[in-house]
């Protein structure tokens, strides 16, 4: 019998298939499945990141994944964070790079995602370690002489990249996805010349690109406009926004590596 | 020697202080009842001093409990706080034992539901006391936050009284206040504390249900002895130690 704390009882183990005659099952039982649980199990066991089948790279990846939108700022922080850094240069840091890419995601909270993803960790003092420490009052007397606790700093602790986070950026090669890309793209690469070319000179409008490629011939069976070659320049490092589109150094290499090879062919 | 041990000692000019102190008191719970602490409270709260020794036991606990917290304060905090007022005040139950609900009248009704007696019974005492709620106060008026605010407003009336020397309305305003305590702070919150203590994950909401039972307690004390010695000096014309208001 169990009583809960508003005084209602019941029998613990009471099984309204009894009087049906129907056996309880065994739940020790391999063939037992279970139902009932609340959320997908999936996606429970991706919020669950310590569970010992999920290594920290494949965290990061699927936070990576997870946040297209922000995926150039999170690995910007672990390359930032290659050494320790105070929270402060972590903020201004971030808050930087937020000018040209406006979010919802305070830089505490973009750290929180790194941290539970397994890519940033919090360094402190091992006295600062425990979840709370327990300060020594320091005590003011004023006039009257009443006692005051006066509330203390905390040793502040760094932030730092893991080993794990910076194999996983290192390996990263922007250049090669963007060849890639591209030679995937064949027939449009004049196209994505002339975007890196036009925004090489100064930072261009969305405009300035509409006009400058969205009549050409080749984008018009199969209809494609600008955004498609921006959204793709841009998600491969070869553009940003600053806030206008610039072409970046990833995008001045492919540049520079297409002249030369059309000038070997052309030899 | 304690507030309330003073408060039967005290200067004209300690009396005032005394009220300013309660007011403050007040306006800080008012705060920290109403939504979750942001920013600037939070460095205003670290730049404050505690009193060690309150005479209350409860409010001693209380400021050492803020104070440990707010020594530990990291970049965190904030997120930590904003999740823990939502914990202890607004839940994530479907009943009504999932949460502290800060309604009186969740307190003081059979089924634990809001909009009850008591809140029609704090409306009319805040419309006798020329009090209505801001257009974007949009739940039950018997909320903490707001009984708090109300003692903070009334005391604010009862020094600005004191100060131009209206020991009547001073008086009226003692007796106001006395019977708001009496009859509603006084007399819910010690469930709503207790639950606080139940559900908050941080020590900083049960530093809050220590400090805040304390004070309520003390200030109920405070009252007590001042509306005492108010209706010793009235009825018997006896000269007792410096009461701080005396009606005509």
């Amino acid at each position: 019998m169990y009583q809960d704390d508003h005084g209602f009882t019941c029998e613990l183990d009471y099984d309204p298939l009894d009087d049906a005659g129907v056996a309880k099952l065994d739940e020790e039982d391999q063939d037992i499945e279970f139902i009932g649980l609340v959320g997908s199990q999936k996606r429970l066991e991706a919020e669950c990141g310590d569970e010992p089948g999920r290594s920290s790279e494949q965290r990061i990846n699927d936070l990576l994944s997870s946040l297209p939108a922000q995926k150039k700022i999170l690995l910007a922080l672990i390359d930032f964070c290659r050494s320790a850094r105070s929270p402060q240069e972590v903020d201004e840091f971030t808050q930087a790079m937020q000018k040209t890419n406006r979010s919802v995601y305070t830089p505490v909270m973009l750290r929180q995602l790194l941290e539970e993803a397994g890519a940033l960790i919090y360094q402190q003092d091992e006295q600062a370690n425990e979840e709370t420490v327990a300060v020594e009052p320091l005590t003011q007397q004023d006039g009257s002489e009443t006692e005051y606790l006066v509330v203390q700093t905390s040793a502040q602790g760094n932030w730092l990249s893991t080993p794990e986070a910076l194999v996983l950026y290192d390996a990263l090669d922007p250049l090669s996805n963007l060849k890639t890309i591209l030679g995937q793209d064949n027939e449009y690469l004049e196209i994505y010349r002339r975007i890196l070319e036009f925004c090489a000179d100064e930072p261009r409008s969305k405009i300035e690109l509409n006009v400058l490629v969205d009549d050409d011939p080749l984008l018009q069976q199969p209809r494609r406009y600008s955004g498609y070659f921006i959204d793709r320049l841009n998600e491969y490092d070869a553009l940003a926004w600053m806030p206008l589109w610039k072409t970046t150094d990833i995008g001045l290499k492919v540049l520079v590596e297409c002249a030369l090879s059309e000038g070997e062919a052309e030899q | 020697m304690s507030e309330l041990e003073c408060a039967n000692v005290m200067s004209d000019s300690d009396v005032l202080t005394l009220l300013e102190g309660r007011i403050a008191t007040y306006a800080l719970l008012t705060r920290l009842y109403r939504k979750e602490v942001d920013e600037p409270l939070l460095s205003e709260m670290r730049a404050m001093r505690f009193p060690v020794n309150t005479g209350n036991a409860d409010m001693d606990a209380g400021y050492r409990l803020f104070h440990t917290y707010l020594s530990n304060a990291w970049e965190r905090t904030l997120t930590e706080l904003a999740i823990d007022y939502t914990r202890v005040f607004l839940g994530n139950g479907v009943n009504a034992y999932s949460a502290a609900y800060p309604f009186e009248s969740v307190h003081t009704s059979s089924k634990r539901l809001l909009m009850q007696d008591a809140r029609d019974e704090i409306l009319a005492l805040y419309r006798a006391n020329d009090i209505i709620t801001r257009s974007s106060w949009k739940v039950g008026e018997d909320h903490i936050s707001l009984e708090l605010e109300f003692m903070q407003v009334i005391g604010e009336r009862m020094l600005v009284a004191r100060q131009k020397q209206r020991e009547d309305e001073a008086a009226r305003l003692l007796a106001v206040q006395y019977g708001f305590l009496n009859d509603h702070l006084a007399n819910w919150t010690p469930m709503l504390f207790a639950e606080m203590h139940k559900f908050a994950k941080t020590d900083f909401y049960r530093a809050l249900a220590f400090l805040s039972a304390g004070f309520i307690a003390t200030d109920f004390d405070i009252l007590s002895e001042w509306i005492e010695a108010s209706d010793d000096e009235h009825h018997d014309g006896r000269s007792v130690p410096d009461p701080p208001f005396s009606g005509e």
